[in-house]
């Protein structure tokens, strides 16, 4: 699953995730991509499920892009512990995503497929998605 | 591709909002009249099919500004539009009648089959999908075709190698990849199982 390497602190605010996305809201890599239509925290489990959902229907040939990369930690305290003491322990990472940002592109592999296989993958997200083209997304 | 457009001016104190609420889309040309720039409003459905039809920095549009002693032929230069819903905000024309020559962006296109996809179990990747080239207005290729039917796995083609149209000169660096044929999954050492239990 991702995760930073290292970082410099080893817990995070919360935050907001108001707006839309500014980056990350075009196809670069690929031909076909799918684009988040709101705003959610998405695990790195969710981010490898759906990459595998995606790899195992395209088989062979095509390429996969991850254009996500949860760098948020997100802490959790343990069971049945009174409240204070502190923040709880990391548990596991985010990506924050807001509406517009592209999380996979796909190359090398037909329309269908593509659409099939980002499907899939939307099922293993939080939140709803968008399959978008080069040809749509110019147009 | 030949589009045309009529088009308004628009006052300068307008706000753009409103105006997207009354069905126009605030647009700009400028290159008309040295750096004299000048405030439009587009109707959104001349202004959808437009940007269905053209592509940006491309495709050269004649303009007709019904209030203003002015038409000649643009280029699209920008379309700025909401992330996802696709609703534009903005278009930016640039008049190219008193360019000699014009920085295009023009769309790169594979045509055949390469055997390293074919028989070799390889992929093709497309590097780069827009060339930026210069031409002269009247000389824009719609697209650049290039021939990838005598590449197998690990050839690629560099700019240099392209033959591109009479007058059309790229202006990024020759030695960049346009094509490359990379080894399929399958084709190497378990890479494919390993992509499934990572």
């Amino acid at each position: 699953m991702l995760s930073p390497r290292r970082t410099k602190f080893r817990k995070q605010q919360r935050g907001r995730m108001k707006g839309l996305a500014t980056r990350g809201s075009t196809l670069n890599f690929g031909d076909f991509g799918l684009q988040a239509t709101e705003p959610s925290w998405i695990t790195s489990r969710q981010i490898e499920a759906s990459r595998r959902a995606m790899t195992r229907y395209i088989r062979r040939g095509g390429k996969i892009w991850i254009r996500i990369f949860p760098d948020k930690p997100v802490t959790q305290r343990a069971a049945e512990t009174r409240m204070g003491s502190g923040k709880g322990a990391p548990e596991f990472w985010v990506a924050v995503v807001k509406p517009g940002r592209i999380l996979f592109e796909i190359a090398g592999v037909p329309e269908e497929t593509a659409k099939e296989a980002m499907r899939l993958a939307s099922f293993k997200l939080p939140i709803k998605t968008k399959f978008i083209t080069r040809e749509t997304e110019e147009s | 591709m030949e589009l045309s457009l009529e088009c308004q001016t628009r006052a300068s104190n307008s706000k753009a909002n409103a105006l997207r609420h009354s069905g126009l889309i605030p647009a700009v040309l400028y290159g008309h009249n040295g750096v004299e720039s000048v405030s439009l409003a587009v109707p959104a459905k001349a202004a959808e099919l437009l940007v269905r039809d053209a592509s940006v920095n491309n495709t050269l549009i004649d303009i007709n500004v019904t209030d203003l002693p002015w038409r000649g032929k643009a280029l699209l230069r920008e379309v700025q539009s909401h992330p996802w819903k696709g609703t534009l905000y903005h278009l930016s024309f640039f008049s190219v009648g008193s360019h000699a020559t014009l920085d295009v962006d023009v769309p790169v296109h594979t045509v055949g089959e390469a055997p390293g996809v074919k028989t070799g179990g390889g992929s093709l990747d497309l590097q780069i999908n827009e060339l930026h080239v210069r031409c002269a207005p009247d000389r824009i290729p719609e697209v650049i075709e290039i021939d990838v039917s005598g590449l197998n796995v690990g050839d690629s083609l560099h700019i240099r190698e392209l033959n591109l149209p009479e007058g059309v000169t790229a202006l990024v660096e020759p030695d960049q990849v346009v094509v490359t044929i990379l080894q399929g999954r399958d084709s190497g050492s378990g890479t494919a199982g390993e992509e499934e239990s990572a």
